[in-house]
């Protein structure tokens, strides 16, 4: 998952220093005799015994600087430790370190043996991701030397999105396969009663259903005289086949003044593009539990789509999908929707800033496919704003109410991604009632 | 079902147009964050540490007290305030040498008797100016500086103040003995030759940095 950077330590140069000691030491201790005052040459002594101190060790070689161990903890900090194996004769190392949204900070380690720093930054951002950039520079005993400074990193991690837990969703308006979770219209193995009928060809006899068969042969005729048996037929089981289509062309976080792409986003900010993520995962992960099948669809990378399937590996692969979308720029508008299956639930996650998105669930709307939109774009922050901001935000979300209702006029279903502190309840209001519409229509 | 009519060009080209208003008027915008919270720092764990600031801060009013021992007058608290703050904005030059040498000749303007208390204390400070300079010259002042990278220097400090106090207790002893001062030139001569000789042989030895 990570590309972990290792560096040498800098050539030696020489400072100022030792001239600097020589020049008030020696020339106290010259004063001194030529004026004949000892407590002169006393006064420069310190310099130069610590001078000849210094000079006893000499700094030679290079050392090794490295990133190791970089890794996401699962709680929005991603770690890391700092080593330095330094070259003979070194004393401090100083090190700056810096990382995307961060500020940076200055390291100053007593480096006579093998320096390890820990490190840590924070941030909820998922994705390919770039943290500590490493400056170096180390100094010799007595400050007789420096190396040139060398730049290390920065480091690379894939982030991977955390899936939180959803656990009613909605299904899509035609179940497929011959086994799976959900109770389909069919008559075939299940568990949910569907009717008595008499019994035929095909039938198992373990299905027959004796009080019934009694029931039904006790009518007008001599009680005890069987003719026709009865079974219990069942509704069949089938699997859901949900699409899950990613609009990784925006990725826009809370601080509209970042949108331009020369702020920084602060790092506990969640972007678009991390809660189309997140809510990806979440969805593939719920439908993949309940034993449906899913498929990937990234609307940056259309030629690339991952075809539904089940199970826990195929989890593992959406969410790397996931992980390495980026933005593409959306230059290029898709003239044609990608091809979805047949009777699949389409699920769409985009910001919905612009109308690409819409259109391709309107389209797939209209060729019959039930179509749930998912609005990623994260909420205004409650800071005060300028009028001219506040017009700007008004435009943005008036422009957002009329895509979403003409996604309702178009049958879409809609549903913004909410964070909360509770990570189970995302989502969750939102799309329970989308999955009791879908029963209350089944 | 009655499915809508498909937008028509114009309207969608009107709704791209104003999508694109919108993100020119976002990117032309303010340049400050509307979240309004500052960006955090990059953690790191170092142990115990002291800001490079302090560290400077400390070194200057060792630098002053070790002024005040010999400085009489307005012109001398110019003189040496200037030395510190070249020392503070230029730290790669030869200050600490600059600093040490005046404050030599500050000693002899002052016309203190050789060997009084306070050149005891003088020979303190101007090594520990000098010391302190070595460690945060160049440094960020909002460096974080380990504690325990300062037990070098330090010892260091300890080894060579412990010989230059005893030096010059020897020296006012000697001094209080009536003792020649041609006695302590050469002294004075053969520790200097020998830190010479020191230096020319790591030299000689190719044992310059790099």
């Amino acid at each position: 998952m990570s590309d972990l950077p290792r560096d040498t330590t800098g050539r030696w140069l020489r400072t100022a220093v030792p001239g600097s000691w020589a020049l008030g030491g020696g020339g106290l201790a010259l004063l001194g005799l030529v004026l004949g005052r000892a407590d002169l040459v006393a006064l420069g002594a310190p310099l130069l015994l610590g001078l000849a101190l210094a000079l006893r060790t000499t700094p030679s070689g290079r050392g090794q600087v490295a990133i190791e161990g970089l890794h996401h903890d699962g709680d929005a900090a991603v770690r890391a430790h700092l080593t330095l194996q330094p070259p003979p004769g070194t004393e401090l190392a100083l090190f700056r370190v810096s990382s995307p949204g961060h500020r940076h900070v200055d390291l100053v380690v007593a480096a006579a043996g093998p320096v390890e720093v820990p490190l840590c930054v924070s941030g909820v951002r998922t994705g390919r991701r770039r943290f500590f950039q490493v400056t170096h520079q180390q100094t010799s005993i007595g400050h007789r030397a420096r190396t040139s400074s060398r730049q290390l990193g920065p480091a690379q991690l894939t982030v991977l999105p955390r899936p939180a837990e959803l656990d009613r969703l909605p299904l899509p308006p035609r179940l497929q396969g011959l086994t799976g979770a959900h109770v389909s219209r069919r008559v075939g193995t299940g568990g949910d009663l569907h009717d008595i009928a008499p019994f035929s060809r095909g039938d198992r006899l373990r299905r027959i259903d004796w009080r019934a068969t009694l029931r039904e042969s006790g009518r007008g005729r001599e009680p005890g005289t069987l003719t026709d048996l009865h079974v219990r037929r069942t509704f069949a089981t089938a699997d859901a086949v949900v699409n899950l289509v990613l609009d990784s062309r925006d990725d826009v976080a809370r601080d509209r003044a970042t949108w331009s792409g020369y702020g920084e986003v602060h790092p506990d900010d969640a972007t678009s593009l991390d809660l189309a993520r997140e809510a990806a995962a979440s969805l593939a992960k719920a439908y993949l539990d309940a034993g449906d099948r899913v498929g990937f669809v990234d609307l940056g990378r259309v030629g690339r789509p991952i075809r539904p399937a089940g199970g826990r590996r195929h989890l593992q692969r959406i969410i790397h999908a996931l992980a390495v979308s980026t933005p593409s720029g959306g230059g290029r508008p898709i003239v044609r929707p990608p091809q979805a299956p047949s009777g699949a639930l389409l699920i769409v996650l985009s910001t919905l800033l612009d109308d690409q998105a819409a259109n391709l669930a309107a389209c797939w709307r209209r060729h019959g496919h039930r179509v749930l939109a998912v609005e990623v774009l994260p909420p205004l922050p409650e800071v005060p704003r300028s009028a001219g901001e506040d017009n700007l935000h008004r435009l943005i979300e008036l422009e957002q109410a009329d895509r979403l209702w003409d996604l309702a006029r178009a049958g879409v279903e809609t549903v913004r991604w909410q964070v909360t502190s509770d990570r189970s309840r995302s989502l969750a209001t939102g799309l329970h009632l989308l999955a009791r519409q879908r029963r209350r229509s089944a | 079902m009655t499915l809508p009519p498909p937008a028509t060009a114009p309207a969608r080209a009107g709704a791209r147009a104003r999508a694109m208003l919108a993100r020119l008027a976002v990117t032309v915008g303010s340049g400050t964050g509307t979240t309004g919270k500052p960006l955090p720092t990059v953690g790191a764990t170092i142990g115990r540490w002291v800001p490079v600031w302090v560290v400077t801060a400390a070194m200057l009013v060792v630098a002053v007290v070790g002024a005040a021992f010999v400085v009489q007058g307005g012109i001398g608290w110019a003189v040496v305030g200037g030395i510190l703050a070249v020392m503070v904005r230029f730290p790669e030059g030869p200050w600490p040498g600059v600093y040490t040498l005046t404050m030599g000749v500050l000693l002899l303007v002052s016309g203190a008797e050789p060997f009084a208390g306070r050149v005891f204390a003088l020979i303190a400070t101007v090594h520990l100016v000098a010391v302190l300079h070595s460690v945060v010259a160049g440094l960020p002042w909002a460096a974080r500086l380990q504690l325990r990278a300062l037990r070098g220097p330090l010892s260091r400090f300890a080894a060579a103040q412990s010989a230059a106090q005893a030096l010059a207790t020897v020296g006012a002893l000697v001094t209080g003995a009536a003792v020649t001062l041609p006695w302590l030139a050469v002294l004075a001569a053969g520790g200097l030759a020998a830190v010479a000789v020191t230096l020319h042989l790591h030299l000689a030895a190719g044992a310059g940095p790099g």
